[in-house]
């Protein structure tokens, strides 16, 4: 057995799984809870009076809405990278960077970089070349592809 | 996924801020006929490989 076959046999090992993923990212449960309690919520004391504190940081719980239900089954995938709407959010957020990353980063050189000018201007251009291979900036080109 | 059964699946817009359009091939030398009839008319094209049998869905310029 795999690790996804493993943490899919079951809604209780993906909630095991999920509880123990840490990330900085809002995650889907928080967001679930937030559109469904807290929408038309008057209070602002939470959670000292939200009747719906069991809930919250809750992945058990999401999984056991339709949503969560999706991301364990083939009906995931299907609401997944078949969805056009999220490709429309993916072509949204790469248009961007296809057609202004280029310019973007040309103004951060060439605006922006200490190396450009004195004191930090080397004397040649292979110091320069040499400065802008070390670049982060560069790497950043190389990996969006511009 | 070379040896697995799957397909092209284009996403593509006309303009910066017009509706999404979608579009499917089996083979690449179908996206890239598909590329070359559409040349100087897209500002951006995502075409992505799915796994499986391509849906018999008509071509779009607008899913919205």
């Amino acid at each position: 057995m795999n690790n996804y076959e493993k943490y899919t046999s079951s809604p209780e090992m993906m909630e095991k799984l999920l509880k123990e993923v840490s990330t900085k990212a809002e995650k889907p449960w928080e967001i679930a809870f937030n559109r469904i309690f807290c929408h038309e919520c008057e209070h602002d004391t939470c959670p000292d009076v939200c009747p719906h504190e069991e809930y919250r940081d809750n992945p058990g719980w999401w999984l056991g809405l339709e949503a969560g239900i999706c991301m364990l089954t083939k009906k995931g995938e299907k609401i997944g990278w078949y969805s056009q709407y999220k490709k429309e959010d993916l072509v949204n957020k790469l248009s961007p960077i296809e057609h202004e990353a280029e310019e973007i980063l040309e103004q951060i050189c060439e605006k922006r970089c200490a190396f450009r000018r004195p004191p930090l201007l080397p004397e040649s251009q292979e110091d320069m070349d040499a400065i802008c291979e070390d670049c982060p900036m560069n790497r950043l080109a190389q990996l969006i592809g511009v | 996924m070379d040896q697995e059964l799957h397909y092209y699946d284009i996403s593509f817009r006309r303009t910066e801020r017009g509706p999404l359009g979608v579009a499917r091939r089996t083979d690449m030398d179908s996206v890239i006929q598909w590329l070359r009839e559409n040349e100087g008319r897209l500002n951006m094209a995502l075409i992505m490989v799915m796994p499986g049998e391509m849906p018999n869905i008509p071509d779009k310029e607008s899913i919205t």
